[in-house]
């Protein structure tokens, strides 16, 4: 893994049995980083509040939590496995029984971390419902008996962060048919089987 | 055979087949177990082939059961007859060669896994097809329903064979852009340093680690930007490592400096081009952003500013980071409130006054300008005339100098000459002696220096030749680290490919027992090879034997009919040796037959053994009983059907 | 339905039976002509000079039956009430079936006219889909997200494209929520309903 050596030094502290004494203490260490990156908690509570942390020097622990933060989410982002986080941490210099329980934290979270790490990007306006109304269209000011079904079509969409804008069109009978066999199409062409 | 019918049995259990424990032999495989393990792995062979694997009490559709399973297993290939009465009515060899070809046909493990694909295109190519198999079948999710924008689902993956359970993964995907937020990275601190025992963290920086410092995820100011902002920090530190580690290797290296003074002079570089640049361009420019008098003041600025950059990045200057937040600053500047009317008539007000006054003020600054020119020409001018009268001045002065000394020597001439000279030759005297003086102190200097110089050269060379074999030696160690890497690589694929093989438990059993199987094959050989040798030894003997007889024969033959002629004792004798010969060679015929006969004996025993072995007559017994049933079993359906009718 | 004329309008027309049947026939193929690509008072003052009658007489009668055509065609009368209409302007049968012939001829066209000038909402032109697979973002390498581009083009005066994606179940919602919409007209509620205001 491609990791600075501010972050290498950080893991290191996890190492050290001066900083921090028991392998619990790394392991809950970790287990608060992910909970803050979940966004199920906040630092205060889950760093501070942690009983296995207590008595840590406070630079020390920033440092370190600063470190694993940036290694789970590097791992994350390219999407490493167990045993490549666990070499990381070896490289760092942290004994086997303290990286094998920390990257065991990690294995069990990846699915969680790549969901909020695929939470940034963007894309053209999202798709996600459809209204539609069925008219009669009968007359107008200019001509009568025209009698025709109209379909009104709304699609509603999401932007970055929020609802996009609505597109709203109408249809005829024939080219309703005709959007929805592309639809179709485009549905069946989904099927692994036609790749 | 005990070997087969262990492996046989091992098999079996390992598919699923209850088998019981003192179950050693196929010999003591009963109706049951034969068709439990015949079901069991014709449904591991062919998910479509479905016995159920207790027979039912009916007769009749035990032996419709049993049909079926014969006729999968001719399905399958079996090049022997096959027929319900292998199942129902078993011996031991058909069932074993059953079982031996069945266990034969069961899918290997091992094969699953060399059936994966491999290679990038063809993995990727996997993992886009299961994706779209699965997100096409997926349910849609109603978009209020989605947790914060995104659809929470449970994937479904087969296990490794039919038998074992799936596995549940986790699947979640973004499916709309309601909780997708465009990256943003905003400047955060990476703490470097504390637990350092060599190089201790400065007591001010300590203190703001510990105190002043938030967490590293507690610092973006919004909470969408955390994982970006930290990625894009570790990013931009480790490509900024890699940066100067190559500048270092390539240009650092040869100038012999340590890397600190490196990268001051480094610094010191690049600094006063930017400066010059600056200086430069505003010049050109006319007054336009930095002025003439500024560029100091600039200086100062960069001094600041990269300082910044490498007390913080360690090792980094100019991060994009730092580069972000300077230019924030600048443009933080608030705009005052006002109705635009009046603001629109004040500017124009205040513009047309400065225009006015940025008019005159240009006029004058022409003026002056003119002005400063001309007199910068008088003033040069006149410096240079001041220089030639200056030193026009000193020779006169020097002249006269010389002149007003000749002067006073003037009255007593002779006298003063006579002084002069001796003046003269005592400083020359002295200067003869100072010379020799000098002399005698230069010597041993100039030695010295001379050593000096050299041993500083040959300083020189060796810090060069030092610094050659520091390169090589990074260079080995980069190739180095670089084969622990591949080694390392490899080291865990095999370590991987190695638990994917020892899945399989029965190979070490197979090994052995096939061992042990080579070495009975060995020891029956030679045993055969004995035989052999013997009957060979034998038969020699008997030839001998028979040769021996032969020729006494012929002999004694010979010698009697020449008497015979004579003699009537020898004529009497004669015949009863011809006698005798043939009655010999009829005995040696009969035991020859009897040998044959004997033979013929062993072999119909063993058809007879064979036989037996078949248990024909506790089978007959089993299917007249069976018959039996049978006939109930219509009768009773027969009975029904008439009461029915 | 009849059309009701006004009296002045009747009086307009009525200058037809004064002249040929050629005429006739000319000023009904100018009064088509104008409906198509609008009025020239150019071609009145040359009428009006070929034929020496007051070029206003010639405007109002061709004026006339322009707007005689359009008021059928805009309420799609019958054979038999254009025929019942005209009935009372006392034109000649023979100039009536010409004037029926040339209202059945263009009939149509000039309700396409018509249409172009009623409101237009924004209607489906086209679509055209791709499939995307996102492999890696700047954020997260590794991944495999399929994607389903759409390009909707719809179309008011000219073409307007729009460029939106959407994810494999989104589409497949989208393709059966816009089935029902189509099912929905042959249910028997529409059905009935359709029949009974034709």
């Amino acid at each position: 893994m491609e990791l600075p050596a501010s972050v290498t030094g950080g893991l290191g502290l996890l190492g050290n049995k001066a900083h921090f004494a028991t392998p619990a203490a790394g392991v809950a260490l970790t287990k608060a980083a992910v909970s803050v990156l979940l966004k199920v908690t906040t630092e205060a509570e889950a760093v501070d509040g942690e009983a296995a942390l207590k008595g840590v020097d406070r630079a020390t622990l920033k440092q370190a939590y600063a470190a694993l933060v940036s290694l789970l989410l590097e791992a994350a982002k390219h999407n490493k496995t167990e045993a490549d986080v666990k070499a990381a941490l070896e490289d760092a210099k942290v004994s086997e029984d303290r990286a094998g329980p920390i990257a065991a934290v990690y294995a069990a979270e990846i699915v969680e971390l790549r969901t909020v790490l695929s939470s940034t990007g963007f894309g053209f306006p999202h798709v996600v419902d459809a209204d539609w109304r069925l008219d009669y269209y009968m007359k107008d000011n200019q001509l009568e008996k025209v009698n025709q079904p109209v379909y009104l079509i709304r699609l509603k969409t999401e932007q970055n962060g929020g609802k996009g804008p609505d597109v709203q069109f109408s249809a005829s009978l024939e080219e309703l048919q005709d959007l929805v066999n592309t639809l179709k199409d485009a549905s069946r062409n989904l099927k692994p089987v036609s790749i | 055979m005990e070997e087969v019918d262990n492996i046989i049995i091992v098999s079996l259990r390992s598919i699923g087949c209850d088998i019981p424990d003192d179950v050693a032999s196929i010999k003591a495989f009963s109706t049951d177990i034969v068709v439990d393990g015949a079901a069991t792995a014709l449904a591991t062979i062919n998910e479509k082939y479905k016995f159920p694997r207790r027979l039912p009490n009916e007769m009749s559709a035990r032996f419709r059961i049993c049909t079926n399973m014969a006729n999968a297993c001719k399905e399958l290939g079996y090049a022997d007859d096959i027929g319900y009465h292998q199942f129902l009515y078993s011996n031991e060899s058909e069932v074993r060669k059953l079982f031996m070809w069945l266990v034969e046909k069961l899918p290997r493990e091992s094969s699953d896994a060399t059936a994966e694909p491999t290679g990038v295109s063809a993995v990727l190519n996997k993992a886009i097809t299961d994706e779209l198999e699965y997100r096409a079948e997926a349910p849609w999710t109603l978009p209020v329903a989605k947790r914060s924008g995104y659809a929470r689902r449970v994937a479904t993956i087969p296990g490794p064979t039919p038998k074992s359970p799936p596995t549940y993964v986790p699947h979640q995907q973004w499916e709309g852009l309601r909780g997708v937020h465009r990256l943003h990275a905003s400047v955060v601190v990476i703490p470097a340093g504390a637990g350092d025992v060599t190089k201790p963290l400065s007591k001010e920086l300590r203190k703001y680690y510990a105190g002043a410092l938030p967490y590293l995820t507690a610092q973006p100011p919004v909470r969408q930007d955390v994982a970006p902002s930290i990625l894009e920090k570790v990013s931009a530190e480790y490509t900024a490592a890699r940066e100067w580690e190559e500048i270092w290797n390539k240009e650092g290296m040869d100038t012999g400096l340590s890397e600190a003074e490196f990268r001051d002079r480094k610094r010191q570089f690049v600094r006063s081009k930017m400066a010059e640049y600056v200086r430069s361009s505003a010049l050109k420019g006319d007054g336009a952003g930095f002025g003439r008098n500024d560029a100091d003041s600039f200086a100062s600025f960069l001094d600041s500013f990269s300082d910044r950059g490498l007390r913080n990045a360690k090792g980094s200057r100019f991060t994009h980071a730092e580069k972000f937040q300077f230019t924030q600053d600048e443009g933080a500047a608030a705009a005052v409130a006002d109705t635009e009317e009046e603001l629109r008539k004040r500017r124009e007000e205040e513009l047309r006054a400065l225009q006015e006054r940025l008019d005159a003020l240009s006029a004058e600054v022409d003026r002056m300008e003119h002005e400063i020119r001309n007199f910068n020409v008088n003033t040069s001018q006149l410096e240079s005339n001041l220089r030639e009268e200056k030193s026009a001045s000193a020779t006169k002065e020097a002249l006269y100098r010389s002149k007003v000394k000749v002067f006073e020597l003037l009255p007593e001439a002779d006298k003063n000459i006579e002084l002069l000279q001796g003046l003269v030759s005592t400083s020359t005297k002295r200067l003869v002696e100072l010379a020799t003086k000098w002399e005698a102190v230069r010597a041993p200097l100039v030695l010295e220096y001379r050593t000096l110089k050299e041993s500083q050269d040959g300083r020189m060379t060796e810090s060069r030749r030092k610094l050659a074999q520091i390169k090589e030696f990074r260079e080995s160690m980069k190739q180095i680290a670089e084969e622990a890497r591949i080694k390392d690589e490899l080291y865990r694929q095999l370590t991987a490919e190695y638990e994917k093989m020892t899945k399989d438990i029965n190979r070490s059993i197979y090994t052995r027992r096939i061992l042990e199987i080579v070495k009975n094959i060995k020891k029956q050989r030679e045993d055969i090879d004995k035989v052999l040798i013997e009957t060979r030894a034998l038969q020699k003997e008997i030839n001998h034997t028979s040769d021996v007889l032969n020729r006494t024969f012929s002999a004694t033959d010979e010698l009697i009919f020449k008497d015979a002629k004579k003699d009537d004792a020898c004529r009497r004798a004669y015949k009863y040796l011809a006698s005798l010969h043939e009655h010999c060679n009829v005995l040696i015929a009969d035991v020859e037959n009897t040998g044959k006969l004997l033979n013929e004996i062993r072999d119909f025993e063993e058809k007879l053994e064979q036989l037996n072995q078949q248990n024909v007559l506790p089978n007959l017994e089993r299917i007249t009983a069976d018959y039996i049933q049978v006939k109930k079993e219509n009768q009773a359906l027969s009975a029904k059907l008439s009461g029915r009718a | 339905m009849l059309i009701v004329l006004t009296d002045a309008h009747k009086e307009h027309l009525s200058f037809l039976t004064t002249v040929d049947a050629s005429v006739v026939a000319e000023f009904a193929n100018l009064a088509v002509e104008f409906v198509r690509v609008g009025i020239n008072p150019k071609l009145y003052n040359a009428a009006a000079q070929k034929l020496g009658i007051a070029p206003d007489a010639i405007r109002n009668a061709v004026e006339g039956l322009m707007y005689l055509l359009v008021e059928s065609a805009k309420l799609m009368t019958t054979e038999i009430d254009f025929h019942d209409s005209i009935l009372t302007l006392g034109f000649s049968e023979e100039l009536r079936q010409q004037l029926l012939q040339l209202y059945l001829d263009n009939r149509k066209e000039i309700r396409l006219i018509l249409s172009e000038m009623t409101i237009n909402v924004p209607s489906y032109h086209n679509l055209e889909w791709r499939l995307d697979v996102q492999l890696a973002s700047r954020s997260l390498r590794r991944q495999t997200d399929p994607i389903v581009l759409l390009k909707l083009e719809t179309r008011t005066q000219e073409v307007q494209q729009q460029f939106l994606q959407t994810d494999p179940a989104g589409l497949v919602h989208l393709t059966s929520v816009l089935d029902a919409a189509l099912s929905e007209l042959k249910s028997a509620h529409t059905r009935r309903i359709l029949r009974n205001i034709k």
